[in-house]
C-alpha cells in the first residue's frame, strides 16, 4: 500500500533539494507516496493537517536545523502519529540531535536505501529500530545503528522526481537554471567541509569517488529539458571532473544532446591544459574554484587543503586564458589568520582577475576539523548555538579585539566589489573601520545579483523574478514564512568542554566532548 | 563552445562598469533601508514614551525575540474553532503555493538571505 511522506524544504525557491529528491525517487520506486512543500508563503502545519503524512522529512544544515526542530515539535503536536525524520549535513555531523524532543529518526549520510528500509518497515509494521545509517528514538530508547555499504552504482538510482516540486509551484519548473550531480564522494580532507564527517561515518570508501556514466547524466538533463525551460546547467558536486577520459566522453554526448552552457565546481590545482581545453570545448561557461586563502600555511595547516598555491594560481590562469568565467570562493576570518591575511587573499583574487570573488565568514560547524582546531586553540568557545543559518552575516570566531572582528565582517561585504574594482582597495581599508550598516550589506547583495545574472550564470531576463530580486536589495520581500517556531527547550545542541589554555599554540588540548545530559524522555541509548 | 577567449579583456571592463552600477544601486538601497530603520526606531521610541498599557498588551516594542516566539507559539498552541477553519481553508497550499502575500520590508532577512533564488553561495 505504501506510506505517505511529506518533505518540507525551507527556501524551496533556492537550488533544487537534490538529496531529498533522490530519496523521494527511491521511495516512490518502492511504492510510497511523496510530496514536497516549501515554507515561504505557505502554512506547513495546515499542509500536515490536510495531507496527514506518515512521515515528515527535513534535510537540515547546521544553523537552519533550529528552524526545523521548532517546526518538527509543532508538527508532532498537530499530528502525533506521524514520524519526524531529519537528514542532511546537521544530522550527519551531529546525530545527537535525535535527543531533541519532536525528532524521531535521523539519517546519517546518503539516505536512499535507509529511507526505503524505514518506510518499508513502517508499512509492514516491522521493527524499524535496527536500520543501518539511522538513529531511531522509539519508546524512550535511542537506537544508534552503524553505517551501511555505499552504493557504488549511481546509475541505478532513479532520477530525482522534480515533478514533485513543480506540482507544488509551477514557477520552479519555469526556472532557467537547474541543478544536477555527476558524482559523489571526495578524496580531500578540507577541515571546513562536510566530507571528513562522511569519511568518519562511512570509512575510507567515501574517499573513493563514485561517478555516474556520461550517458546517465546526459539522459537526466534531456529528461528534465523535456519538462520545462532550461538555459543553464549547474553541476553541484564537490568536484565535477577527475579524469580527462570521462570529460571527453561526457563532452561528446553533451555537445550533441544538450549543448547548453554549464557551471561546475573544480579544484584549480588539478587543472591541466588538456582538462581546461576539454572543459571549454564541452560547454563549460563558469567554474567555481576555491581559493579560500592566500596564506599557504593557513590553507594546509588549518584548512587542511593539501594544496600548492602556485599550482592553484596556474590552474586559474589556464581557466581564464580559455575564456571560462571564474567564480572564486574565499574564507575570511580563519582561526589563526589575521586581517592582513584576508587583505592578501583579496589581492590574490585581484591578481588572478577572477570574475566574481565570493567570500564567506569562517564558520566552525560541529563535527568539522576547523571547529576542533578553533576550540583547541581558543578561537571558539564551542557555543554552536551562536551559528546562524547564514555564513555571510557575522563571524562566531573569537578575534583579538572587536575592531578586527568588525573590519573582517565589513571586508566580507566589500570583498567582491573590490576585486572587481581594485582601485577601491585603499578606500575600503578605511571604510571597513566604520560600524556595519545597510549600505555595506546592500553593496554585497547588489553586486552579487548583477554579476550572477549577467556573468556567472547568464540567462535571458525573466521580468518577475528579476523584479523580486531587485526589490530584495532594498529589503522588500514578497511572501512571509509563517512556520518559525521556537525550538523545544532544552534544545539539544552540541556543547563542548573547552580545554584549558595551552602554553604553546597549536598544542593538543584535552579531548572535546560533545553533547548534553540525556533529557528525561530518553531512558536508554543502545548501539546495534 | 561558450567560453570565449577573446572576451576576457572586454568582460573585465564590463565587470568594472557593472560593479560601479551596483555601488549606485547599493547607495539608494542603503539610504532606503536606513530610513526604514529610522522610522522603526522612532516608532519604538514613541510607543515607549507613551507608556500606555495597550501598547504593551499588543506586544509593541517587544525587543526579545524569544518573547515574540513564545507569544506566537502560545497563540498557535490552542487552535480555536475559527483558527481550525482558517487552517482548513489554507489546505490548497499543499499542492500549489499560497497566493503571494503583500510585499514588506524585512531588514533582518536583508542581512541574511541572498538576492538570487539559485544562489551559488548556499
Amino acid at each position: 500500500m505504501g506510506k505517505r511522506v511529506l518533505f518540507v524544504v525551507k527556501e524551496l525557491e533556492g537550488a533544487e533539494p537534490l538529496g531529498a529528491l533522490y530519496v523521494a525517487g527511491c521511495l516512490m520506486a518502492a511504492g510510497h507516496e511523496c510530496r514536497f512543500v516549501g515554507t515561504r508563503g505557505n502554512d506547513v502545519l495546515a499542509a500536515v493537517r490536510q495531507y496527514r503524512p506518515d512521515v515528515v522529512a527535513f534535510g537540515a544544515t547546521t544553523g537552519l536545523h533550529r528552524y526545523y526542530l521548532g517546526l518538527a515539535a509543532r508538527i508532532k503536536e498537530v499530528l502525533p502519529s506521524c514520524l519526524t525524520y531529519m537528514g542532511g549535513a546537521h544530522a550527519t555531523y551531529f546525530p545527537d540531535v535525535i535527543h531533541t524532543p519532536g525528532i524521531d529518526v535521523i539519517c546519517r549520510g546518503e539516505g536512499e536505501d535507509a529511507s526505503v528500509e524505514l518506510l518499508d518497515a513502517l508499512d509492514r509494521g516491522d521493527d524499524h529500530t535496527k536500520i543501518r545509517d539511522l538513529w531511531v528514538k522509539h519508546e524512550g530508547v535511542v537506537y544508534r545503528n552503524p553505517a551501511r555499504e555505499l552504493r557504488r552504482d549511481l546509475d541505478a538510482i532513479p532520477f530525482p522526481p522534480r515533478e514533485l516540486l513543480y506540482e507544488y509551484d509551477d514557477a520552479l519548473r519555469m526556472r532557467p537554471l537547474k541543478s544536477f550531480t555527476t558524482n559523489r564522494g571526495c578524496p580531500f580532507p578540507c577541515s571546513y567541509c562536510f566530507n571528513p564527517s562522511m569519511v568518519e561515518h562511512y570509512g575510507s570508501s567515501w574517499k573513493k569517488v563514485r561517478i555516474r556514466s556520461p550517458e546517465n547524466v546526459v539522459a537526466e538533463i534531456v529528461h528534465v529539458r523535456a519538462k520545462g525551460p532550461l538555459q543553464v546547467i549547474g553541476f553541484r558536486e564537490s568536484i565535477f571532473v577527475y579524469s580527462a577520459k570521462w570529460l571527453r566522453e561526457f563532452g561528446e554526448l553533451y555537445r550533441r544532446e544538450v549543448a547548453l552552457p554549464y557551471y561546475c565546481h573544480l579544484r584549480a590545482d588539478m587543472m591541466t591544459e588538456e582538462m581546461v581545453d576539454l572543459l571549454a570545448w564541452s560547454g563549460c561557461h563558469t567554474v567555481n574554484v576555491g581559493i579560500e586563502t592566500a596564506n599557504e600555511k593557513l590553507a594546509n595547516e588549518v584548512l587542511d587543503r593539501r594544496i600548492k598555491m602556485d599550482r592553484l594560481a596556474d590552474g586559474i590562469r589556464m581557466l581564464k586564458r580559455a575564456g571560462i568565467v571564474v567564480f572564486a570562493d574565499n574564507i575570511l576570518g580563519i582561526p589563526g589568520g589575521t586581517l592582513e591575511d584576508d587583505f592578501a587573499t583579496l589581492q590574490l583574487n585581484i591578481d588572478l582577475d577572477v570574475d566574481y570573488a565570493a567570500a564567506t565568514l569562517c564558520t566552525p560547524y560541529p563535527g568539522t576539523g576547523i571547529a576542533k582546531y578553533a576550540i583547541e586553540n581558543g578561537y571558539f568557545k564551542g557555543d554552536f548555538e551562536l551559528i546562524d543559518d547564514s555564513y555571510y552575516t557575522e563571524s562566531v570566531i573569537e578575534f583579538p579585539d572587536p575592531s578586527t572582528k568588525r573590519q573582517t565582517e565589513n571586508l566580507h561585504k566589500f570583498f567582491a566589489v573590490t576585486a572587481a574594482i581594485p582601485q577601491l582597495f585603499p578606500l575600503v581599508k578605511q571604510l571597513i573601520k566604520l560600524p556595519p550598516n545597510d549600505y555595506y550589506y546592500s553593496m554585497f547583495r547588489a553586486w552579487y545579483l548583477i554579476c550572477h545574472m549577467t556573468d556567472v550564470m547568464p540567462r535571458r531576463p525573466n521580468i518577475l523574478p528579476l523584479k523580486e530580486s531587485l526589490l530584495s536589495i532594498f529589503g522588500v520581500y514578497k511572501g512571509v514564512d509563517p512556520n518559525w517556531h521556537s525550538p523545544p527547550r532544552p534544545e539539544w545542541l552540541p556543547t563542548v568542554d573547552v580545554p584549558a589554555p595551552s602554553p604553546s599554540p597549536g598544542a593538543a588540548g584535552t579531548p572535546i566532548r560533545l553533547g548534553r545530559k540525556k533529557p528525561s524522555e530518553v531512558t536508554d541509548v543502545r548501539e546495534t | 563552445m561558450f567560453a570565449k577567449r577573446d572576451q576576457v579583456g572586454p568582460r573585465r571592463v564590463r565587470r568594472r562598469l557593472k560593479a560601479a552600477a551596483s555601488i549606485v544601486v547599493a547607495l539608494a538601497a542603503g539610504t532606503f533601508l536606513a530610513c526604514q530603520r529610522g522610522m522603526e526606531t522612532a516608532k519604538q521610541v514613541l510607543d515607549a514614551s507613551r507608556g500606555d498599557e495597550g501598547a504593551r498588551d499588543t506586544g509593541a516594542g517587544v525587543q526579545d525575540a524569544d518573547a515574540v516566539d513564545a507569544a506566537r507559539d502560545a497563540a498557535a498552541a490552542g487552535p480555536t474553532d475559527a483558527s481550525m477553519v482558517l487552517a482548513d481553508a489554507k489546505t490548497d497550499a499543499l499542492v500549489k503555493r499560497a497566493a503571494p502575500h503583500d510585499a514588506a520590508v524585512d531588514t533582518r532577512e536583508h542581512r541574511k538571505g541572498m538576492p538570487v533564488p539559485d544562489n551559488l553561495l548556499e
